[in-house]
């Protein structure tokens, strides 16, 4: 499965975050150094399963647990229309 | 290979005003700009970024046919549905305190506007081939590539009392978009375009000669009314009949509204000369205002007033202009703390309801003597300056000597242009910019603070025009906001209101006068409704003597507060170290002009030493 980030968001990258400004609905995030790497991930339009196994690499931590990280932050970025439909 | 550790990872809704807006443009790119922080609009290509809020948008809205569903909509759609209905222009119909960046790739626009009067501060800068626009200098400073240096030039500059240009800032690589302005983006270049001027054409104005033309009342009474739609509201009532007028239109406005009534903060200095607690009382009484009077002492506690202010040099844009910030911030928190969001103030008042006292060069040009000796008598009827003094201003500095001067341009100007060159700097401070470079650049830059010698509209619109621009008065605005920002407050000044300056600009001098006293427009009102005031005869009381003495009791902690040297202005060559602290010394405990000199070599240090 892979993810778009939404046309109306830009991101730009500060020193150990991302800042996400979703420019028609006014709305500001910031997604911590965990978060932003996996937004890096996802809009270089990473399936969900290299977005695990790069995190399983970059981190040493098992499959599983880089499968729940990838599944909360998509359900955060879904529930505030960072992502396209 | 492992890089961290893998926390939670989190995503976190930052509030806007949290994030300092910036808008970026590639130069040789005519596509969209790269934002951040504001509030945006998209529509299709076109992309609107704001910062900053419109007033009358109930207005603007019915100007703009749009429906009560847009009339709720962000700031930043209403600007986006300004430029579809009225193109450029729209920048000329906003109000409000803002910056606003629009993007129409299909109409080639790329430009970033400053609303009229400067409300809003916005600056920019250059990186390579990009172009940043900010509406704080140090969001700039911050970014990649961009220069953090400061403006030796003009920090020597503001030692010798000049300000050549009302763009430059303290930053050598950030510069101001003036007020009411906008800066147009081409492949190529970067230019700027007044959109709004009281007076484009200063040899033919159109001038307002009676008071229904003007409508003093119907535009001061929609000024403060725009300035109320930020909140509860609080005043900072003083006894003078700036503010006064103020609060009681602001009064009546909220009671007709059904709103609660604004707060009245005051500041009394028990004690002195200047002090105003009486009328400050009798006012909020009168207007039925509930009032936190504080007095002075009170408001700035232990610390006093110098050493406070240096403290605040620390997130400033510049070093602090409004010495008496400190006790006015006390306030303002008082009035926080009470719900109160918006701050209305009388400033502008004597900007925009007095005479510039350089008529009286046009009326003897004339031959109107009648009206010079009306012009001193309002004077001396509005002032509590000795009449000698008076006299000597009237008659002399702002009639005779700038006719003579004319005269003489007009005689020899390349001869008279050098002499007013000389006499600009011959009263430097010795012990600023020893660096032969850095004293070349003020000698060449000193002659753009010169008045024009032979205005072609006279010299009463060359004084009006320039309290536009002034950069004393765009540094003081900016310095505002960035208190209000601080506080998360706003401070709002009707008397800077575009629409009511509009008609006072232009308005003919005598109508300012009327009743034969200073702010005819408003002292016979605010006579007739505080009676037992005495508002009509009422001279204008100055803090000076008290702040002197002030300066004069705390200089010496003030000087001892930064170590009692300049190492940062020294480093960079804007002073010669020893003899500038030697010249401090020596006038701390005095109060006279070099104290004031002193005063400013010692905020210049706080400054700059943030900055490094």
């Amino acid at each position: 499965m892979t993810w778009r980030p939404h046309p109306d968001v830009v991101g730009r990258r500060t020193d150990q975050a991302v800042v996400l400004v979703h420019v028609s609905a006014n709305q500001i995030f910031e997604l911590n150094e965990t978060g932003a790497r996996i937004w890096e991930l996802i809009s270089q339009g990473q399936s969900s399963t290299d977005v695990v196994h790069a995190l399983t690499h970059e981190f040493e931590i098992s499959e599983a647990r880089a499968h729940e990280q990838l599944t909360a932050l998509v359900q955060a970025l879904n529930a505030a229309g960072l992502l396209a439909p | 290979m492992t890089v961290g550790t893998l926390d939670r990872p989190t995503l976190r809704d930052v509030p806007s005003e949290a994030i300092p807006w910036l808008v970026e443009f590639p130069a040789d790119e005519t596509g969209a700009a790269h934002v951040r922080g504001g509030h945006s609009a998209v529509s299709g290509s076109l992309q609107v970024s704001f910062e900053g809020f419109l007033v009358d948008r109930r207005s603007l809205c019915s100007s703009l046919n749009l429906g009560p569903d847009l009339f709720a909509s962000p700031d930043a759609e209403l600007v986006l549905a300004a430029y579809r209905r009225w193109g450029l222009g729209a920048f000329g119909r906003l109000r409000g305190a803002f910056a606003a960046a629009i993007v129409d790739p299909a109409n080639g626009v790329r430009t970033v506007a400053r609303d009229p009067v400067g409300m809003h501060p916005l600056f920019y800068t250059t990186r390579g081939r990009h172009v940043l626009f900010a509406s704080h200098p140090k969001t700039l400073i911050a970014q990649p590539g961009v220069s953090r240096d400061v403006n030796r030039a003009a920090l020597a500059d503001h030692l010798c009392w000049r300000w050549p240009d009302p763009q430059e800032t303290f930053f050598a690589a950030v510069r101001r978009v003036l007020p009411g302005s906008r800066a147009d983006l081409t492949r190529s270049e970067l230019t700027f375009h007044r959109y709004w001027n009281p007076a484009p054409d200063a040899s033919a104005i159109d001038w307002l000669s009676t008071p229904d033309a003007i409508g003093f009342d119907d535009r001061f009474d929609r000024a403060v009314n725009r300035c109320l739609e930020g909140g509860p509201a609080g005043i900072f009532l003083s006894g003078g009949l700036d503010s006064i007028s103020v609060a009681a239109v602001a009064t009546d406005r909220l009671r007709t509204t059904g709103r609660p009534v604004p707060r009245a903060l005051s500041l009394g200095f028990p004690g002195t000369t200047c002090d105003e607690r009486a009328t400050q009382s009798a006012v909020a009484r009168t207007l039925g205002m509930p009032q936190d009077l504080v007095n002075f002492w009170d408001a700035v506690g232990s610390e006093g007033l110098l050493r406070p202010g240096l403290e605040l040099n620390r997130t400033l844009a510049a070093p602090i202009l409004n010495t008496w910030g400190p006790a006015y911030l006390a306030l303002a928190r008082r009035g926080r703390a009470n719900q109160v969001t918006t701050i209305l103030t009388g400033s502008g008042g004597d900007e925009w309801l007095t005479l510039t006292p350089f008529l009286s060069a046009d009326l003897i040009r004339k031959g109107d003597f009648a009206s010079v000796a009306r012009l001193l008598a309002c004077w001396q009827r509005s002032n509590r300056l000795s009449a000698l003094r008076q006299g000597h201003s009237v008659l002399w500095r702002f009639g005779l000597r700038p006719l003579i001067s004319q005269s003489l341009h007009r005689l020899a100007p390349k001869t008279w242009s050098r002499r007013r060159n000389r006499r600009a700097v011959r009263h430097d401070p010795p012990w600023v910019a020893p660096d032969r470079t850095l004293r070349a650049a003020q000698l060449d830059r000193a002659p753009r603070t010169l008045a024009a010698a032979d205005p072609p509209g006279g010299f009463y619109v060359r004084e009006m025009s320039e309290a536009l621009r002034h950069p004393l008065v765009l540094w003081e605005l900016e310095e505002q906001h960035q208190f209000g920002q601080q506080l998360g407050m706003r401070f709002m000044h009707p008397y800077w209101d575009a629409d009511l300056i509009d008609a006072l600009y232009r308005s003919q001098p005598a109508l300012l006068n009327a009743g034969g006293r200073s702010k005819g427009l408003v002292r016979q009102t605010l006579g007739r409704r505080f009676p037992e005031l005495g508002l009509d005869r009422q001279r204008k009381l100055a803090a000076t003597s008290f702040f002197r003495s002030t300066a004069a009791l705390e200089g010496p902690r003030a000087f001892d507060a930064i170590g009692g040297d300049f190492p940062a202005l020294g480093s960079l060559g804007v002073i010669d170290r020893p003899a500038a602290r030697s010249a401090v010394q020596g006038s701390l405990h005095q109060s006279s002009p070099a104290l004031k000199s002193a005063l400013a070599l010692i905020n210049l240090e706080s400054w700059v030493r943030v900055q490094q």
